[in-house]
C-alpha cells in the first residue's frame, strides 16, 4: 500500500465532529417539526394533561357528578371558519366546538383551549406571509396553513375529537391533538386514567411499539429511527403520550413527524392490541 | 425508494463514514478546523437535499459531490482560492504501476492546487473510477482524466527537482 493511501486513511473524524453532525441531524428533524408545533407550544398530550387536571378538582368533580348522564347529546360542531386565499397563499382554518357534555366546566375549557390553538394558528399564519411577501415579493411558493377536524370514534362512551394543524411550506407538516372525552361522567380521558392505580403501562406499550418498529423496519412496510442510526430512536413512550381510543376501544397511540422516524412516515400511529394491556387496564 | 429511506440512508452513511467525508473535505480545506466546518455544511446541505438521490448505490458519489461544492464555496469566501491553471505549461504522465509508491499526503497538499489534488485523492486513496470522479467533481470524464494526468506530472516534476 502506497505511503499516501495510509497517511490518508489514518486522518479521523474528531469526536467533536461526529457530536457536531449528530446534533444537526437531530436539530434538523425537530425544525421541521416546527412551526405548528412552536405555534401550539407544548406538545398536545401536555394541553390535554392540564385539562385533565383542572377537571381532577373537588367542586368540579362533585359538579359532574351531579348531573345525569346526558352522554347521547355530546357532539361536536364547526363553530370558527377563516378562510384566506391570494396569490401563493392560502389559509384554511376550521374550529369545532364541543356542546352538550355534562360538565360544563371542561366543555367551556375545551372549547376556549379549540379556540385559542385556532386564533394562534391564524396570527402566526398573517404575521409570517407578511413577512414572507416582504423578503420574497411574489415569489412562487405556496403557503399554506390549515386546520380541521375529525370525530375519530363516537360511540355510548366516548367521543374522540382530532384537530389537526397542516402548514404547507414545499413540504407539509401536521400536528394532531387528540381529544379524548368520556361522555359518561363528562371527563377529558388522560392516558394513566385508563390503567389501575399504579400499574405499569409505560413498559408493555413501549416493548410492543418497539417490537412493532423493529417487525415494520424488517419487512420494510415503513422506516423508524433505530439504535445505530446516530438519531434519537423510540425507547418508550410518555406517561402522558399523545393516544386516542378507536372503535374497537384499543388505545392507539400517536407520534409528531420526525419524532420516531423519518419525515415520509408522516405521523405514525400504532394500535396497542388489548392483550397487550390486558389485565392493567380499568 | 421512497425519501423516508433515503433520510435513514442517508444517516446510516454518515455515521458509518464521517471519517472518509472528513478526509475528503480536508484534501481541499488543509486544515482540520475548516474540514470539520465544510463536513457539517455538507451534511445540513445534503439533508436539504435528500430528493436529488436518486440512485441510493450512488450516495458515496452524491455527497462526495456536495463536499466538494461546499469545500469551494468555503475556500472563495476565505478569498484564498485562486485557481490556478498549469495545464498550459505542466507536463502529462499517466499513473504508472509504482508511480504513487513513494508520494507522501503532504506532496499532494502542498504541491497540488485544489483542483488537482481531490482528483488524485479520489483515485490512488479511494480507488473510485474515472467515471465516479468525474461525477463528483461535475466535469467530463476526459477533464477528468487530464486533470488527473496534468496532476501526475506535477508530480514528476517536483520529484526531479528534488533529486
Amino acid at each position: 500500500m502506497s505511503n499516501l493511501k495510509n497517511e490518508y486513511n489514518e486522518m479521523q473524524a474528531s469526536d467533536e465532529l461526529r457530536e457536531r453532525v449528530g446534533k444537526i441531524m437531530a436539530e434538523k428533524r425537530k425544525r421541521r417539526i416546527s412551526p405548528i408545533k412552536a405555534v401550539l407550544g407544548a406538545a398536545a398530550c401536555f394541553a390535554v394533561a392540564t385539562v385533565a387536571v383542572f377537571n381532577l378538582s373537588p367542586g368540579l368533580a362533585a359538579a359532574a357528578s351531579d348531573i345525569p348522564v346526558i352522554g347521547d347529546i355530546v357532539r361536536v360542531i364547526t363553530f370558527g371558519r377563516y378562510e384566506y386565499s391570494e396569490g401563493y397563499y392560502e389559509a384554511n382554518i376550521i374550529t369545532p366546538k364541543v356542546e352538550g357534555l355534562g360538565n360544563r366546566e371542561l366543555e367551556d375549557s375545551i372549547n376556549a383551549m379549540l379556540k385559542a390553538d385556532a386564533e394562534k394558528i391564524i396570527e402566526r399564519f398573517e404575521t409570517d406571509i407578511a413577512e414572507f411577501r416582504r423578503e420574497n415579493g411574489d415569489a412562487e411558493i405556496h403557503w399554506g396553513v390549515d386546520s380541521d377536524y375529525e370525530i375519530r370514534t363516537d360511540n355510548e362512551s366516548i367521543i374522540v375529537l382530532d384537530v389537526r394543524f397542516t402548514t404547507t411550506a414545499a413540504t407539509s407538516t401536521t400536528v394532531h391533538k387528540f381529544y379524548n372525552i368520556d361522555k359518561k361522567n363528562g371527563e377529558l380521558i388522560t392516558l394513566p386514567s385508563l390503567f389501575r392505580d399504579g400499574a405499569d403501562y409505560i413498559t408493555p406499550i413501549s416493548e410492543y411499539i418497539s417490537a412493532e418498529m423493529a417487525r415494520q423496519n424488517e419487512t420494510g412496510d415503513r422506516m423508524y429511527w433505530s439504535e445505530g442510526d446516530g438519531v434519537d430512536y423510540f425507547t418508550e413512550i410518555d406517561a402522558n403520550q399523545k393516544f386516542y381510543i378507536n372503535s374497537d376501544g384499543n388505545i392507539v397511540i400517536g407520534f409528531e413527524k420526525y419524532e420516531v422516524a423519518p419525515g415520509a412516515a408522516g405521523n405514525p400511529e400504532f394500535e396497542i392490541p388489548a392483550h397487550i394491556v390486558e389485565g392493567i387496564r380499568k | 425508494m421512497n425519501a423516508a429511506a433515503k433520510e435513514k440512508l442517508f444517516e446510516i452513511y454518515i455515521t458509518e463514514n464521517l471519517d472518509s467525508a472528513y478526509r475528503f473535505a480536508y484534501t481541499y480545506m488543509k486544515n482540520r478546523h475548516d474540514a470539520e466546518d465544510v463536513v457539517s455544511e455538507s451534511v445540513v446541505r445534503a439533508l436539504d437535499a435528500i430528493s436529488t438521490l436518486r440512485n441510493p448505490q450512488y450516495i458515496k458519489v452524491w455527497f462526495y459531490r456536495i463536499i466538494a461544492n461546499t469545500a469551494l464555496t468555503a475556500l472563495k469566501k476565505q478569498s484564498r482560492y485562486v485557481s490556478v491553471d498549469f495545464t498550459e505549461n505542466a507536463v502529462e504522465a499517466e499513473p504508472g504501476q509504482d508511480d504513487y509508491s513513494d508520494l507522501y499526503l503532504n506532496d499532494i497538499l502542498q504541491e497540488l492546487p485544489e483542483k488537482y489534488r481531490a482528483p488524485v485523492i479520489m483515485k490512488i486513496c479511494e480507488g473510485m473510477t474515472l467515471a465516479e470522479i468525474a461525477k463528483v467533481l461535475g466535469i467530463n470524464e476526459n477533464t477528468a482524466k487530464t486533470r488527473l494526468y496534468t496532476a501526475f506530472g506535477i508530480l514528476r516534476k517536483k520529484k526531479e527537482e528534488l533529486v
